[in-house]
């Protein structure tokens, strides 16, 4: 006989075999089973709080809440200057600019509290401290606007506002 | 692959508990004999099947179907089987070949003698466990002798000598077994006559 042939009737006498396996093994390897996704949820969990807990460490501004953040400083065209002649504004502006201790601070008690060094440098508006509203100028022709530039308390921009939420 | 196979493992890959235990139940007796096989006791068996269940659905996600998924089961089972045993070397025997008494006469007459599984398995049992592994594997398991090699860490040529020093050693011992019976026999006759 073949050795290949003494395999197969080796081979033949397990062919096809099953046992039963004890009842308990069934219970135990889902309990494993529940056991290994626990861990593996807390181990997910770890490594997203220590990805997180690093990326704080790395760049601590990224974390902070959006109203916390310095707002980014918003150029606004002033109605005022695009109906005002350009070589009217343009002296206004600069006198502004060239005269600082004039200057009224858009928000005094934050300002305050800074260095004084500092707030000589912030973006000044000339007047009360109040918001503009672009909007109400939208609505009206451009005599209409002159005569009511002429007539309603002057307002002096300078090139660049800053506008906080 | 049937469909519905198809369909059990993509639910057991997607975590779904129930198709697991079906999975299980579909599998278990098949795989608690190949782990009987790898084993010295069903203690040990039950531990192996245990631990390859878990393997198996920690790692299904990883399955491909063109391949055989009983296959795969297989050898992970086999795999834990021999992680299992290389941890607890104390299962170790094996009866010595100079112990096992045969003539030149009986291991000609071996490959034609006609045995039982039972025969079989207490041939395998008293066969050292290098060799046991070894024929398992490849004669009655189906492994080539590269995934023999690969799950054993041994050499190819290893697992080939192996192979031929087992079937020598089962032949030898089935041999002997049927010159008892046969002798038994004999004085049994002459006992009745």
């Amino acid at each position: 006989m073949e050795w290949n042939a003494w395999d197969d009737q080796v081979r033949g006498l397990y062919a096809g075999e099953q046992l039963a396996p004890p009842a308990g093994v069934e219970a135990a390897v889902f309990r494993r089973l529940d056991r290994w996704r626990w861990m593996r949820r807390l181990a997910a969990g770890c490594a997203v709080g220590a990805v997180a807990l690093g990326g704080y460490v790395a760049f601590p501004a990224a974390e902070e809440p959006v109203s916390k953040r310095p707002a980014a400083p918003v150029l606004l065209v002033s109605p005022a200057a695009e109906i005002a002649e350009p070589a009217a504004v343009q002296p206004q502006v600069n006198a502004e600019v060239a005269r600082p201790e004039v200057a009224v601070q858009k928000n005094p008690v934050k300002q305050a509290a800074s260095d004084p060094e500092t707030a000589e440098v912030q973006p000044v508006a000339v007047g009360a401290a109040r918001r503009i509203e672009p909007s109400r100028m939208h609505g009206l022709d451009r005599e209409e606007r002159l005569r009511r530039s002429d007539t309603e308390e002057r307002w002096v921009l300078p090139a660049s506002i800053e506008v906080k939420d | 692959m049937e469909q519905e196979l198809i369909d059990l493992i993509e639910a057991c890959k997607r975590d779904d508990r129930k198709a697991q235990h079906r999975l299980y139940d579909r599998f278990s007796p098949f795989l608690f004999s190949v782990a009987v096989r790898y084993t010295s006791s069903r203690d040990d068996a039950e531990d192996v099947l245990q631990d390859a269940w878990v393997k198996v659905f920690r790692h299904i996600g990883s399955f491909s179907r063109h391949h055989s998924f009983e296959g795969w089961l297989r050898r992970i089972v086999v795999n834990t089987a021999i992680t299992h045993y290389r941890r607890n070397t104390k299962h170790s025997y094996h009866v010595d070949v100079a112990e096992v008494q045969v003539t030149p006469a009986d291991l000609e007459a071996a490959r034609e003698v006609d045995f039982t599984r039972e025969e079989l398995d207490r041939a395998l049992a008293v066969m050292p466990t290098g060799y046991g592994q070894v024929f398992r594997m490849y004669v009655i398991d189906g492994f080539r002798h590269q995934e023999i090699a690969d799950l054993l860490g041994v050499d190819v040529n290893t697992s080939k000598s192996q192979l031929s020093r087992a079937r020598g050693y089962l032949q030898r011992v089935l041999a002997s077994m049927s010159r008892i019976a046969s002798k038994s026999e004999d004085h049994g006759v002459e006992r009745v006559g």
